[in-house]
């Protein structure tokens, strides 16, 4: 008995280095951004201002009852308007905006837009 | 790893035109679906392998919103549909002395809001894997949650608790549906941090993941049973994705 059809076997260990799930893996599984390194010289406000708009720099800060972990995401924000003059003409615009979600130590919780 | 055909499932699309009927079976190594009645499905994922001319078909029935029928081990023979706006990807697996095979991952639209910052304000998360520190970081990730890893138990507990997770028809995959808002999850956050279930870590600093998803993990343990000891494969009706054309 001959087999002839895919070498199934093969395929499978070879499956996750495809392109297909290399691209579908990012909805996937969405894997964490890690951004390591030193800078060359020391940030000013305005990079770690960036940097933390970006989602770069989540993690946990602060003392005592002001501890927290903040959350940094750009997110689209997709904004609709109606327009009516005899038809009615939807116009959509897409643009990115960045929100801050905090979770404090005592159990507060705020979304900053 | 081998047996694999004992691990893979079957893809069948059959495309009726006026006066010709073509069937396509497909390899299908992972799957994801959600029974909404009996015998029918919607398909979150499919991954199937095969030819050119194959891939493209099952492609183009995507797009089209066709339906698939699906067998797999485990899986009864079920009818699927990846809906409207399904995301391909396609690639080409090449093994030595051989022609490329082409593989095709689909994407239901549900499944691709998961991605962060899509679709924040959605109620239900399509999950591939049922680990729960994966399941916390993917809510996470998707509603902005801040979170630690530490907290995954917790949060599991939390979601079998109140019957937010729900586990989905999966192929070579453990996948889950949690539902569930971002204002749902804060707030049980806030309220788990007040009652001291859960704890800030002792020390500041950056919030690292370890994440071990098991997707593309074989358990071997699943098909020892029924196994040919020497290896040989045993006669398999689909060959490189066999289309059969005949009068209807």
């Amino acid at each position: 008995m001959v087999y002839r059809g895919l070498p199934l076997d093969e395929v499978e260990d070879l499956l996750p280095q495809s392109a297909a799930y290399r691209q579908a893996g990012r909805i996937l599984f969405a894997e964490p951004v890690s951004t390591t390194g030193r800078p060359l010289t020391p940030l000013h406000a305005g990079h770690v201002g960036l940097l933390a708009c970006s989602g770069l720099l989540n993690g946990i800060f602060g003392h005592n009852d002001e501890r927290h972990i903040s959350f940094w995401q750009a997110v689209k924000v997709v904004d609709k308007t109606e327009e009516e003059d005899g038809v009615i003409t939807v116009r959509e615009k897409e643009r990115f905006s960045n929100e801050l979600t905090v979770v404090f130590s005592t159990g507060q919780v705020a979304i900053l837009k | 790893m081998k047996n694999a055909h004992e691990r893979f499932g079957v893809l069948e699309y059959t495309k009726r035109m006026k006066d010709t009927t073509t069937r396509i079976r497909l390899r299908l190594d992972r799957f994801i679906g959600e029974v909404e009645s009996e015998g029918t499905c919607k398909a979150h994922l499919i991954s199937v392998l095969g030819g050119d001319s194959d891939v493209g078909t099952i492609w183009a029935a995507v797009v089209e919103q066709n339906l698939f029928t699906v067998e797999a081990p485990g899986i009864d023979s079920i009818t699927v549909s990846l809906g409207e706006g399904a995301q391909c990807f396609r690639g080409t697996i090449n093994i030595a002395g051989r022609r490329p095979v082409r593989h095709l991952v689909a994407i239901s639209t549900e499944l691709a809001k998961t991605r962060p910052g899509t679709d924040p304000e959605g109620k239900r998360t399509v999950l591939c894997d049922s680990d729960p520190t994966f399941v916390l970081y993917r809510i996470a990730q998707r509603y902005e949650l801040p979170v630690v890893p530490e907290w995954a138990t917790w949060f599991n507990e939390e979601l079998t608790r109140r019957g937010m997770i729900q586990a989905i028809v999966g192929l070579g995959c453990s996948p889950v549906l949690v539902r569930g808002s971002k204002k749902v999850f804060l707030k049980w956050i806030g309220r788990g941090l007040r009652q001291n279930r859960i704890a800030f870590p002792v020390s500041n600093g950056p919030v690292c993941w370890s994440l071990a998803s098991s997707f593309f993990r074989v358990d071997e343990s699943d098909h020892e049973e029924g196994s040919s000891p020497d290896g040989i494969r045993p006669a398999c009706p689909i060959s490189n994705g066999g289309i059969t054309t005949g009068g209807s």
